[in-house]
């Protein structure tokens, strides 16, 4: 007894003296999402829109969001035969961040990064899940899309000529004109719709528990 | 984990990067897997640099384990290095269930059921809460409502297991009062009220309490009324209980329906041949389903009476107001035989093999007078012989029948030609096995069906998955999988490759055994086969649960793996067990038809009558005696020709060996089963039994009896009651070796029964009366043709009598001698009535030897049910071995040393304890013998009359089994 109450005093404390370097902060059945990974998912978030890293309840949870649905995502992909992002293909598309965003000057990219406290492989790493995310999206929801002529029409009638009506005075082009652009819009509402249902649905089937304090910023 | 201090947000960690880790700690300190394994898991080890990756590395292996709610890595920088401490919240996992406090209905099992609180599972928030309300639901339907319910759980660390007690303050058990009825209800209120069963005796004893059973038989009762006046559709639904005041209120919404009546058009049909055959009645109910089944049993009866080109349709419609009506229209066709199945075109199988996969079956007297046939039946059967030689290599085989039907007469003889065309016979060219490890490809290869030079079928290949999956599931490989793939090589032979997939080995960590009460925990750990870290194998688990309950001190062993969805290389095996009541009663009464009659001064009959002798039985037995898995048992069984009392102490797996069991019997038996005497037995034995092999076993066994008959009712010549009705005292050593090849003990159609019994009974064994005895039984079983079956047995016994020093020969007591005749022996007799006879009164001694020769021919007779028997018994009990003779006529009426020839007939009826039976025999040459007329007086004043009396030479006995 006495041994087992010197070892719980020692560890009470280490941990007073302690900094709590990483825990849990989403479970989906036996894998998990640490804090750290939350953090940095925003901090490079942040990084690739150019702008300051908030870390506030409400950015937390959509980060969480974010990792949640990349999480099924990948699970999804881990069960079928899914091709994976090649390393060319995140090059060229950090290569379109350095050259949107720093006109491809290396020193401004890097200098971007230190403010945000991330590293190439960090932003790399993103890049490469939301490539990732998007294969899987056309792979598995675009073939089942389809999207018949009467409904661009309708699209057109009922949604593309009020809203110019409202922005333009010019009057709308031809139906002929932008039906092709429609029918790729009409197309993307339903992908994503298909995706957003797929996802509740997964949702709903997983054992999905979120720490609230790591949410809250609390300790 | 609140008092941990805050680090910097922005970049947890960060400052660290690089650090030396000087230790690696895991709090709590008891954990239910070891550190070792948690710090294999986590995989960084002081001296590494530290690294934030690697922490969030770390964290995912430990959460995979399933093992913890939650984790958290603290640092705390030390002039060594960080010290990294893992916070691990631990989860819980189901162990035993248990609901205390409730006097059931329900029962036990039920309460436990209903909380789904899995053996093994993770214990989540809310399932307390859920058991509770689900337990209490129960209750509810079980009539207590006012029930409080408590759940404690006590918490292992050390394993994970989180036991669980619901502690049930049960409260009163309500009372029906009268059901509210609604919807058409169509029937007396009361009518249905008594039907319902809720009420005791009428409304003597006002209402009954309420439970689930009650409850549902009571609506089922109910729904029956209507159904048994045809409304088959009835439906009555129970919509809700209301209690108050310790009363339950049953609301019942009642549909009456239609009112069914079904009828055939086209063949006469009684209703009761209807009701047999359409099975909307039984089931009272009436769908599509079982109106086609009713159809199918049309066609398959008409089938039997040779139409089998018979049509049956059906229709159901309303007929007049509130009835519907179900016709058959039946068109009989013309009545054919079948007259025979000809099968050409086979070389790889016989025809034996052939007929025996059919159903279609040429007629036969008396069974299928008509034969089976149908059109349907018959491509049943082409498709059968086709899947046959598919899976023999034959992929091209082609089975084709024509149906020929001949006019004999004013019959009509249909026959069936099945040709078959065999085709080539595909082998395996090419045989590959991928994947399996080395430690496992031999025992694989050894499991398979197929390999090179073997007929390839895809049968053989789902035979061969099957076993290799066993074997890897039951070698811990709960993740293997199997593909395969044939190409087609040269000329008939294909390139076959088996491709395994093993994934991870699962080990046994621990076995956990939960709900030991009394017994010794030691007497579970030996029947469990498994052991930690032996690989987590089903099929051991299976049987470590079979041993268990082989123990037959358990009402129920359930075994799980705890923490089933965990990534673990280790897994706790968890067993529950439910000890089973101590004390079971058991109770009964009984009737035998035998041979009884006479009294004690009667010397009536010395051959025997039928007599009805009714029976009760009384027992009592402790179980788990001592927590040794041991049993102490007391019977009696009292009829008016026998009184029992049996005293046994047994114990099965003796000294842990499962082949070995151990018994000791006291006993006390009054009895009248040999009609010569009333002999009274007092005997305690102890016997070994070994089971030497699947077939054959070994008893050994001591016995010592103190046997001693009534003098008064010994009906022999007076000169010999004073030396024959001396008490002995028999101490009696002997083994017995069985050896059982019988397909079926019951019913057995091939293999041989043998059993070699020998016993010495001698001073050494504190026996005052010295013999030996040795007595054999053969028997053979085989079979003649497709139904038929020819069984013989032949017992031979010897009994000699010696003095001490084993010179002279002495006489052997009464009741220890060889007794002979009856249903089981030799069926020219009546029960035990076999052999030598007392001179002046007829009555039987038995003798000291003993042949008796029974030979069976058994067939089928009426459908599969009903068989007959032909039999020859012929034997004897003989004097002495040295009369022994095949002599089959009496010289006179003293001679009882020949052999007895009885032929018979005999009906079996096929139940599922096996076939009850009706033998009658006919005996050309029963024992004639003189038998006395008068009283035990007249006996002893050389009064009365001396008669010559015969055995019946008809007998007939019933009983239940075959007779050997």
């Amino acid at each position: 007894m006495r041994t087992w109450t010197g070892v719980a005093c020692l560890a009470a404390a280490a941990a007073a003296r302690a900094e709590l370097v990483d825990r849990v902060a989403v479970s989906i059945g036996t894998s998990v999402i640490t804090e750290s990974e939350l953090l940095e998912n925003i901090r490079v978030t942040a990084f690739l829109n150019g702008r300051r890293a908030d870390f506030g309840e409400e950015s937390r949870r959509g980060a969480g969001d974010r990792l949640i649905d990349q999480a099924i995502i990948e699970r999804e992909m881990g069960l079928g035969q899914y091709p994976a992002v090649d390393a060319a293909q995140v090059e060229a598309a950090l290569g379109a961040v350095r050259t949107q965003r720093f006109g491809g000057a290396d020193e401004r990219l890097r200098e971007a990064l230190r403010e945000h406290g991330v590293t190439e492989d960090a932003v790399r790493a993103l890049l490469a899940r939301q490539l990732t995310m998007l294969r899987f999206i056309d792979l598995r929801f675009r073939p089942s899309i389809q999207v018949t002529a009467d409904e661009v029409s309708a699209y057109y009638r009922e949604e593309f000529v009020p809203r110019w009506r409202e922005r333009q005075t010019q009057l709308p082009p031809d139906e002929a004109e932008v039906a092709e652009t429609l029918r790729r819009t009409l197309v993307e509402q339903r992908v994503n719709q298909a995706l957003d249902r797929w996802l509740s649905q997964s949702r709903l089937q997983l054992d999905i528990r979120l720490r609230e304090p790591v949410f809250r910023g609390r300790r | 984990m609140a008092a941990l201090r805050v680090g910097a947000e922005q970049a947890e960690g960060a400052s660290h990067e690089g650090a030396p880790v000087a230790a690696v700690r895991f709090l709590p300190e008891v954990q239910a897997v070891p550190f070792s394994e948690l710090e294999e898991l986590a995989g960084i080890r002081p001296g590494d640099g530290y690294s934030a990756a690697a922490v969030r590395r770390a964290i995912a292996a430990l959460y995979r384990t399933n093992r913890f709610a939650d984790i958290a890595v603290s640092a705390d920088r030390t002039g060594n290095g960080l010290v990294l401490t893992f916070q691990l919240e631990p989860n819980w996992f189901i162990g035993r269930v248990s609901v205390e406090g409730v006097s059931g209905p329900p029962s036990e099992g039920q309460l436990q059921a209903v909380t789904k609180l899995g053996l093994g599972e993770e214990l989540r928030d809310g399932s307390l809460l859920q058991a509770t309300e689900n337990l209490a639901g129960l209750l509810r339907l079980n009539g207590l409502h006012d029930a409080r319910l408590r759940p404690e759980v006590t918490r292992n660390p050390e394993t994970g297991a989180a036991a669980i007690r619901f502690v049930v303050e049960p409260g009163k058990r309500a009372r029906f009062t009268a059901p509210r009825l609604a919807g058409n209800v169509a029937r007396p209120t009361e009518a249905l009220i008594r039907a319902s069963g809720w009420q005791r005796l009428g409304r003597v004893f006002g209402w009954r309490t309420a439970t689930d059973a009650r409850v549902q038989a009571g609506l089922d009762r109910m729904r029956r009324a209507y159904q048994n006046r045809g409304y088959l559709t009835a439906r009555v639904s129970l919509d809700g209980m209301a209690y108050a005041d310790q009363r339950v209120t049953p609301s019942i919404s009642i549909t009456e329906g239609s009112r069914y009546t079904v009828r055939s058009q086209g063949l006469k049909l009684s209703q009761r041949r209807l009701r047999e055959l359409i099975p909307v009645f039984e089931e009272r109910s009436v769908d599509r389903d079982l109106l086609l089944e009713g159809q199918r049993n049309l066609l398959s009866y008409l089938g039997e009476r040779g139409h089998f080109d018979a049509d049956v349709g059906f229709t159901n419609e309303p007929g007049d107001p509130g009835e519907q009506v179900i016709t058959y229209e039946v068109a009989p066709g013309p009545e054919y035989t079948l007259a025979s199945v000809a099968i050409t075109g086979n070389r790889y199988f016989d025809l034996a093999t052939l007929h025996e996969r059919m159903e279609v079956t040429p007629a036969s007297f008396p069974r299928f007078r008509k034969g089976i046939f149908s059109r349907q039946l018959l491509e049943r059967d082409e498709r059968a012989i086709a899947a046959l030689y598919r899976s023999n290599g034959f992929l091209k085989v082609d089975v084709q029948s024509q149906t020929e039907v001949v006019k004999k007469g004013r019959s009509l003889r249909q026959t069936v030609a099945m040709r078959i065309d065999e085709g080539p016979q595909t082998r395996v060219g090419a045989f590959e096995l991928l994947g399996a490890s080395p430690e496992n490809r031999e025992t694989i290869l050894a499991l398979l069906r197929l390999s090179e030079g073997q007929p390839y079928s895809e049968d053989a290949v789902a035979s061969d998955r099957d076993a290799i999956l066993n074997s890897y599931f039951n070698n811990g490989y709960p993740d293997a999988r199997f593909d395969w793939e044939a190409k087609a090589m040269a000329e008939d032979r294909v390139a076959l490759t088996y491709t395994v997939t093993e994934g991870r080995r699962l080990l046994v960590r621990a076995v956990l055994v939960e709900g030991l009460v009394r017994t010794d925990p030691e007497l579970v750990r030996r029947r469990i086969l498994l052991k930690p870290g032996d690989p987590l194998s089903q099929s051991k688990l299976l049987e470590s649960q079979r041993r268990l309950y082989d123990l037959g001190i358990f009402a129920r062993v359930e075994a799980a793996i705890q923490n089933p969805d965990g990534v673990e290389d280790s897994k706790y095996v968890v067993l529950q067990v439910e000890e089973a009541r101590k004390w079971s009663l058991n109770s009964g009464v009984g009737a035998e038809i035998t041979q009884i009659g006479g009294s004690f001064q009667s010397f009536d009959a010395p051959a025997g009558g039928a007599g009805f002798s009714p029976r009760v039985l009384l027992g009592v037995s402790r179980s788990n005696f001592l927590g040794q898995g041991h049993t102490v048992g007391a019977q009696t069984r009292v009829s008016t020709i026998q009184q029992l009392s049996t005293l046994t102490y047994q114990a099965p797996q003796f000294r842990d060996r499962q082949n070995l069991n151990l018994t000791f019997t006291a006993l006390f038996d009054n009895s009248r089963s040999v009609r010569t005497f009333n002999s009274r037995r007092l005997e305690t034995s102890a016997q070994l039994g070994q089971r030497v092999s699947r077939a054959s076993t070994l008893l050994y066994r001591y016995s010592i009896r103190r046997v001693s008959i009534e003098a008064q009712t010994l009906k022999i010549q007076p000169q010999l009651i004073p030396r024959l009705a001396q008490p002995v005292r028999i101490g009696v050593a002997s083994a017995t070796f069985i050896q059982d090849h019988r397909d079926n003990p019951l019913e057995s159609t091939k293999g041989f029964y043998n059993t070699v019994d020998f016993a010495l009974a001698a001073a050494p064994f504190a026996s005052n009366s010295d013999f030996v005895r040795l007595l054999g039984r053969n028997s053979t079983y085989h079979r003649l043709g497709r139904d038929m079956v020819l069984a013989r047995t032949t017992s031979m016994g010897y009994l000699r009598g010696f003095d001490t020093r084993g010179l002279i020969e002495r006489d052997v007591p009464l009741p220890e001698r060889f007794f002979a005749g009856g249903a089981n022996t030799h069926r020219g007799f009546p029960e035990n009535q076999a052999g030598p006879r007392d001179l002046l009164t007829g009555f039987p001694l038995g003798g000291k030897a003993m042949f008796v020769n029974g030979t069976e021919l058994r067939f089928p007779m009426v459908g599969h049910s009903v068989g007959g028997v032909l039999f020859h018994d012929a034997g004897n009990v003989y004097q002495e071995l040295s009369k022994l003779t095949l002599r089959a006529r009496q010289r006179d009426v003293r001679d009882f040393d020949y052999m007895v020839h009885t032929v018979g007939f005999g009906i079996r009826y096929r139940t599922p304890v096996g076939p009850v039976r009706l033998d009658v025999g006919f005996s050309p040459n029963s024992a004639r013998f003189f038998g006395f007329k008068g009283t035990r007086e007249q006996l002893l004043f050389g009064q009365g009359v001396q008669t010559v009396q015969r055995i019946n030479r008809f007998q007939f006995h019933f009983s239940l089994g075959q007779t050997f």
